[in-house]
């Protein structure tokens, strides 16, 4: 089988995207894909982006084949648009959000638990069940449209936070390879894809912009999350080289949250009007501010804007009821919420339980992209000294708005007085960057053209309690040994020295997992006797059972770890015996534990 | 038209025209005249021959207006009775999205790019079904005049496709229950 396309594949929070370029043109020309996706009952309609939102309908649905596409009937689920439109009006069926419970690690990710908090007679489905529906419906709209050339056989890209953890990313995997995806896939970081399709749209012509040393700031700013990527420019061999430096912390703030901010702050106006939103127009509502926000934000927008909501029932005119919002009340409200002038020792303040908590994920409570900012670069810095970007590549629908933009620069150029960062010129399509840089990194990758060199963001570690007499009451302390430094590459592997750790057999041993974006010295090997809480952060544990009878002495083999980056970046962690050949693998045990 | 007439318009136009007289040589000479080249599109794979769907288009593009816009609900109720500025308010939202219904749908665009206002010309090979021509209409082209109106064209027709039954051919909107 020969691949004839480079498919990149944006898997979001609330869009998703599919593009494609051949691979025998001489030059990459990206294009995005039309999905075909139910818009209402029985309407298929072919639109470039699938809204990451599924809709679990009722017997009657199914029934009625409402939501037959082109290549299946009878379904009782829709994706895209239609359930975009009911996730408001009928919230219990829906799912929203997928992607950030696929890395919430509180929860059994393999666990029919969305939509969260639905009665019980609603049928459910697992985060990793509904990444793969979204991923199989981009599949079968490519399938649609290139009958020769099933996805399976072609080179996928696919994207995912930077700052997504192994087990998130492993997750992501499985719910593609499900969905028909090949085995070969390539996971691919978010913002990296984004510079990708900046390096697409330049050419060779990106030489000219950039020079040794330069350090290249990625701020990517999703519908529902965050990411900092910083990335340097070396030399070598007279080339210049991109090498991804750092990312940062997973961070749950996006344009939603700003479309949100807006209508929240415009249902409180009609509610000092007497007039109380129901959920449908609270949905219209949402989408007015969408449109409003680009009005007002606007270079030189209205100084008023009119935000109506229409009637409810068939009589639209009488029903409708408006209020303006002020120019400058929505650049406060946005600006100033969002992206505020802050000094570089700002951080973001401490997240603490909020309202948002009963929604099951754990949002930011401080909306401030700018603090978030000002903390990854301090965490970044060397010497004493904060990481200092000579360039900044925005992503991400939010900064279409000049003034939010502006903004950003404005924060970066007070930070940095003497030499302020720079915005990357080209033509940059920020809803579907991520998805164009992912086919264009799956070309790049086969025409051995210009890459991204980076290895693994964060290092990676297992706690193993230390031996020694124990004491009565107390748990033996814990050690988190290293086991992948920063920026291990694609493709290598390294054995982890120290002493050897007794496994028992038939049992499962499990061992606790942490990783740091900021310990960058740490050798396999390194045994941490402590460590600050900014420092590492716990995700779910590696797990596996011993089978017994394999180079297992008496009820327990002597082991040691050996860790792996495999060529597509997974990681792989294994227990090597050290009095045989045998070897296992440790699994993340994405499953709740029991307590 | 009759054939002596077009022997007649053959004769005289292979007589004043070069080029359409060699395309019209091989006819002699009993070939087929060349088919101007296709340009190269490169088409993805024919879909599956679908059966016709049940509900008609124009109901099909009503229901999207409606059910994006709200269209229908604006335009049959009694409007009379309400102020300008009540309108206004409703008119705004109802505008909004059926534009943008439309650009998905049918990507208008101008007929011509030129300023209303302006003088153009039309000569002897204007396309008839692209313009109307009012005033003082001479015989023949060439024509000069002001555009008036720069006209629209749809430069695709991408409408939803309906896979219903017979029982909803004739829905444009069902009616809404909320459930308590």
């Amino acid at each position: 089988m020969t691949a004839k396309y480079a498919i990149g594949i944006d898997l979001g929070t609330t869009n998703s995207a599919l593009a494609w370029c051949s691979l025998e043109a001489e030059e990459p020309k990206v294009e995005l894909l039309s999905v075909p996706q139910i818009v209402a009952p029985a309407t298929v309609e072919e639109r470039t982006l699938l809204p990451s939102f599924l809709y679990l309908g009722t017997e009657a649905d199914a029934k009625a084949k409402s939501f037959d596409l082109p290549w299946e009937k009878k379904r009782d689920f829709a994706a895209g648009e239609f359930a975009r439109r009911q996730a408001a009006e009928v919230p219990t069926r829906s799912v929203a959000a997928a992607k950030s419970w696929l890395c919430h690690s509180r929860v059994d990710r393999h666990q029919a638990i969305l939509p969260w908090n639905a009665p019980a007679d609603v049928p459910k489905v697992s985060p990793v069940q509904a990444a793969t529906r979204y991923l199989a419906h981009l599949a079968a709209a490519w399938h649609a449209a290139f009958r020769d050339a099933p996805l399976a056989e072609q080179h996928v890209v696919l994207t995912v936070p930077a700052s997504f953890d192994p087990a998130a990313r492993e997750l992501t995997r499985e719910a593609a390879l499900a969905a028909g995806m090949p085995e070969n896939l390539v996971l691919l970081e978010e913002p990296q894809a984004a510079v990708y399709a900046w390096l697409a749209d330049q050419g060779d012509g990106w030489r000219k912009q950039m020079q040794v040393g330069d350090r290249l700031l990625v701020c990517d700013v999703g519908g529902g999350t965050t990411d900092f990527t910083l990335i340097g420019v070396t030399q070598e061999a007279g080339e210049l080289t991109l090498t991804r430096l750092a990312v940062g912390n997973h961070i749950l703030v996006g344009g939603d949250n700003m479309d949100l901010a807006l209508a929240h702050y415009v249902a409180g106006a009609f509610s000092q009007k007497g007039v109380q939103l129901d959920p449908w127009q609270s949905v219209a509502l949402w989408h007015s501010c969408r449109a409003a926000k680009e009005a007002l934000l606007a270079p030189d927008g209205p100084k008023k804007h009119a935000v109506a909501v229409l009637g409810r029932g068939s009589k639209l005119i009488k029903g409708t009821v408006s209020v303006e919002v002020e120019r400058e009340a929505a650049a406060q409200l946005l600006v100033e919420g969002f992206l505020p002038q802050c000094r570089l020792d700002d951080g973001p303040a401490p997240r603490r339980a909020s309202g948002f908590r009963e929604l099951g994920l754990p949002f930011e409570s401080d909306t401030g992209v700018t603090r978030h900012l000002a903390a990854f670069l301090r965490a970044q810095g060397e010497e004493g000294q904060p990481a200092r970007p000579t360039h900044v590549l925005l992503n991400g629908g939010v900064f279409k708005s000049p003034v939010l933009r502006e903004r950003l620069f404005a924060v970066m150029a007070d930070w940095f007085a003497d030499q302020p960062p720079r915005g990357m010129r080209g033509n940059l399509d920020l809803d579907y960057a991520v998805a164009r840089g992912a086919a264009y990194y799956g070309f790049a990758k086969q025409r051995k053209a210009v890459r991204i060199r980076g290895g693994t963001a964060r290092s990676y570690y297992v706690g193993v309690e230390t031996a020694g007499l124990a004491i009565p009451g107390a748990p033996r302390p814990l050690r988190a040994l290293c086991v992948v430094p920063f920026g291990m590459e694609e493709g290598t592997e390294r054995d982890v020295p120290g002493d050897e750790i007794g496994l028992v057999v038939g049992e499962p041993a499990q061992f606790r997992f942490f990783s740091s974006a900021l310990r960058k010295q740490d050798e396999p090997g390194t045994l941490l006797a402590s460590w600050g809480e900014e420092e590492l952060t716990e995700t779910d544990p590696l797990a596996a059972t011993l089978p017994a009878g394999e180079g297992a002495e008496e009820g327990y083999a002597p082991v040691k770890f050996h860790s792996k980056i495999t060529e597509l970046g997974m990681f792989e962690l294994w227990c090597q015996s050290t009095v045989s050949d045998h070897r296992w693998k440790l699994e993340f045990s994405v499953r709740e534990e029991a307590s | 038209m009759g054939r002596i007439g077009l022997a007649f318009r053959l004769f005289f136009r292979v007589l004043f025209d070069a080029a359409l007289a060699e395309r019209a040589r091989p006819l002699l000479a009993g070939a087929a005249a060349p088919e101007p080249a296709d340009p190269v599109v490169v088409a993805p794979a024919p879909k599956p021959a679908k059966k016709a769907p049940a509900r008609n288009d124009a109901l099909n593009l009503l229901a999207m207006l409606q059910r994006e816009a709200r269209l229908v609900d604006f335009l049959q109720e009694e409007i009379a009775a309400y102020s300008d500025e009540q309108i206004g308010a409703a008119v705004r939202d109802v505008h909004r999205d059926s534009k943008a219904a439309l650009e998905r749908v049918f990507a208008l665009r101008p007929i011509r790019e030129e300023a209303e206002g302006s003088t153009i010309e039309l000569d002897g090979e204007f396309d008839a079904a692209r313009y109307r021509l009012t005033g003082r209409v001479p015989e023949r082209p060439p024509f000069r005049g002001a555009l008036a109106h720069h006209g629209w064209q749809a430069t695709q027709c991408v409408l939803p496709e309906f896979s219903g039954g017979e029982n909803a051919a004739l829905i444009v909107a069902p009616a809404e229950v909320e459930v308590a």
